[in-house]
């Protein structure tokens, strides 16, 4: 181990399966092998990860892919410059409904195909109807933050399925710990929220994961790395060492041999501090347990480029803020949210001979934005416009 | 705006909400709700309609908060966080007291302001009080612990009370240690030793 070569970094952590980078580089030394001292800090409020980062109560977080592309445009806060120099993962969300809902869909389908986002979303459609010609309540799914890819994904997958967001059902939001209870005391219908809170409503049978994030879309931004861009600007030296070291970390979470250990890990109450059971489940990816998880692996910490910030993820979030009316759209705001994701810096902190960038510049095109959303369509990031125009369910209009 | 806004007080722990309803009450304003049970906040809030929100920053329901006032149609009015640029001052200030608020557009600054600087200077005097009572409680069982050890060198090496306690700050002074944490390890060393407490 070499001593600490820079002042102390503070970073700020949600107790989610997806926080396992910061916690095991902390944890496995990988933070002070590239000479940085670390005080984990973690948060009960994305608002409070955002407004701790903003005052600079920390220099850099865990935060929602579209975090740092609305601290940018100044949605729903202060306008402060933000960048996202790696992501965090890929994968790692599903959207869960009541144990009563999934027994309507399965009413109108028996051949219901958990994990299959057309045939699910295709009964709950007809679940939908059928409600509304009976006069019952709108259901209402929950989000744990509005600015997140679980909101959009969720959005996203409803309007293809053919219902309208925010007029065939109704959006809640509800804090993560509080999901379960809420969906068990029905409050809730379903939510789409990161893990292990749709393994843990699933083991107290309060819930059933239909589909997984990678579902939908497996090139989809999940949680990112998110810093002041004044800061990042300020101290180069210790952004590349946090990307080289949570890099390493992603790369020790990624392999199976240690899926074991990290579930023990996160278990602990001083991070996730839920059963290691359900985090395991998630972990090797059987959240959907009759359910196949595609081709696509259910999260992944360091495959598949998952570290990479691509800049279309963020303009795909970007994309779906317009959508939905999140934000107003304008070239400015396009520029804007194109230099939030910055896989420039990610290649500068790894060295740009790195195995990893020519892998990852390979799979840009395949795996991202062309034809791997689950309804066939594809996302092209050098013409947003002509994407937002092409989406039928939509509060824009060009 | 005449009337006295409605204010709502969002706080799991009931002394430093009481804290803060009696500021606020003296401050003149007399439409102070507090919600101690978070469970389906947006639709208690829809009902309640405030004005003002303040919520404390260790409740996850603040970004329950966020989701109604950024996105959410529920609510039939704009609605927007009391941050802009010029209250940053502020906001710091909030977050360094451990509570945040939301306030409708259009309603008075100086009356936010009021109601803000209230909640934090609250925030902090119950903030004082639980570092008093802390630091009066540790105090208390330290004392307990010199009291217990003082007992045990007595009774193992016939010595005065005075002499017993003598030793044991002498002890701390060369090991520069506290006097309690010393009395502990007696306790302790005695404990293992199988000694007779006394």
């Amino acid at each position: 181990m070499t001593a600490s070569r820079f002042p102390k970094v503070h970073l700020g952590f949600i107790p989610l399966v997806d926080s396992a980078p910061f916690i095991i580089a902390e944890q496995k030394g990988f933070f002070a092998n590239h000479g940085l001292e670390v005080e984990l800090h973690k948060e009960v409020s994305w608002a409070n990860i955002r407004d701790r980062t903003i005052y600079g109560h920390f220099h850099a977080a865990q935060m929602l892919g579209p975090m740092p592309i609305a601290a940018c445009l100044g949605l729903g806060h202060l306008k402060v410059d933000m960048i996202a120099p790696m992501a965090l993962g890929l994968g790692g969300n599903a959207v869960t409904v009541s144990t009563d809902l999934l027994a309507n869909m399965r009413a109108v389908d028996p051949g219901l195909s958990l994990g299959n986002p057309t045939n699910v979303g295709r009964a709950l459609a007809t679940c939908i109807a059928e409600r509304k010609q009976q006069g019952g309540d709108q259901l209402v799914f929950a989000v744990v933050y509005p600015f997140s890819a679980h909101n959009y994904e969720l959005r996203y997958w409803l309007a293809a399925s053919g219902i309208r967001p925010d007029h065939d059902v109704r959006f809640t939001a509800v804090p993560p710990s509080q999901m379960v209870a809420a969906l068990k005391e029905g409050h809730i219908d379903g939510f789409c929220v990161g893990e292990p809170w749709s393994s843990l409503a699933g083991q107290e049978n309060v819930g059933q994961a239909i589909i997984s994030k990678s579902n939908i879309w497996p090139g989809c931004s999940e949680k990112v790395l998110g810093m002041r861009t004044d800061w990042a600007e300020a101290h180069p030296e210790i952004v590349d060492a946090l990307i080289v070291s949570l890099d390493a970390a992603c790369a020790w979470c990624e392999a199976p041999e240690n899926r074991g250990e990290l579930a023990d890990i996160l278990s602990s109450p001083d991070f996730v501090g839920t059963s290691a059971q359900a985090i395991s489940r998630s972990l090797t990816g059987n959240v959907i347990e009759e359910g196949a998880v595609s081709e696509a692996a259910f999260m992944s910490f360091h495959a598949d480029a998952a570290n990479m910030p691509w800049s279309g993820q963020g303009l795909w979030l970007y994309s779906q803020m317009v959508r939905w009316g999140h934000v107003a759209h304008s070239s400015q705001g396009l520029d804007v949210a194109k230099s939030v994701y910055r896989p420039d810096i990610y290649a500068r902190a790894l060295g740009n001979t790195s195995p990893i960038l020519g892998k990852a510049m390979a799979q840009e095109k395949t795996n991202f934005f062309s034809g791997r959303f689950y309804d066939g369509c594809s996302f092209d990031p050098t013409d947003v416009e002509k994407y937002l125009s092409s989406l039928e369910v939509s509060a824009y209009s060009a | 705006m005449s009337a006295s806004p409605v204010v709502v007080v969002i706080d799991e722990n009931d002394v430093r909400a009481a804290i803060l309803e009696d500021g606020l009450r003296e401050a003149g304003f007399v439409g102070v709700t507090r919600l101690s049970d978070t469970t389906n906040l947006m639709r208690q809030l829809v009902s309640l309609d405030p004005d003002v929100i303040i919520i404390d920053l260790e409740n996850p329901s603040r970004d329950v908060l966020e989701q109604m006032f950024q996105v959410s149609r529920s609510v039939s009015r704009p609605v927007a966080m009391f941050v802009d640029q010029s209250d940053s001052e502020m906001t710091n200030a909030a977050m360094d007291a451990g509570v945040s608020a939301y306030v409708v557009d259009g309603l008075k600054k100086e009356r936010v302001k009021t109601i803000v600087d209230t909640a934090i200077s609250r925030f902090n005097t119950f903030s004082k009080l639980r570092a008093e009572l802390e630091e009066a409680r540790t105090e208390l069982a330290d004392r307990k612990v010199i009291e217990r050890a003082k007992g045990i060198m007595m009774h193992a090496r016939k010595i005065s009370e005075d002499e017993a306690y003598t030793l044991l700050r002498r002890t701390a002074m060369t090991q520069k240690k506290r006097l309690a944490d010393i009395a502990q390890s007696v306790i302790t060393a005695s404990d293992l030793l199988g000694g007779t407490d006394i």
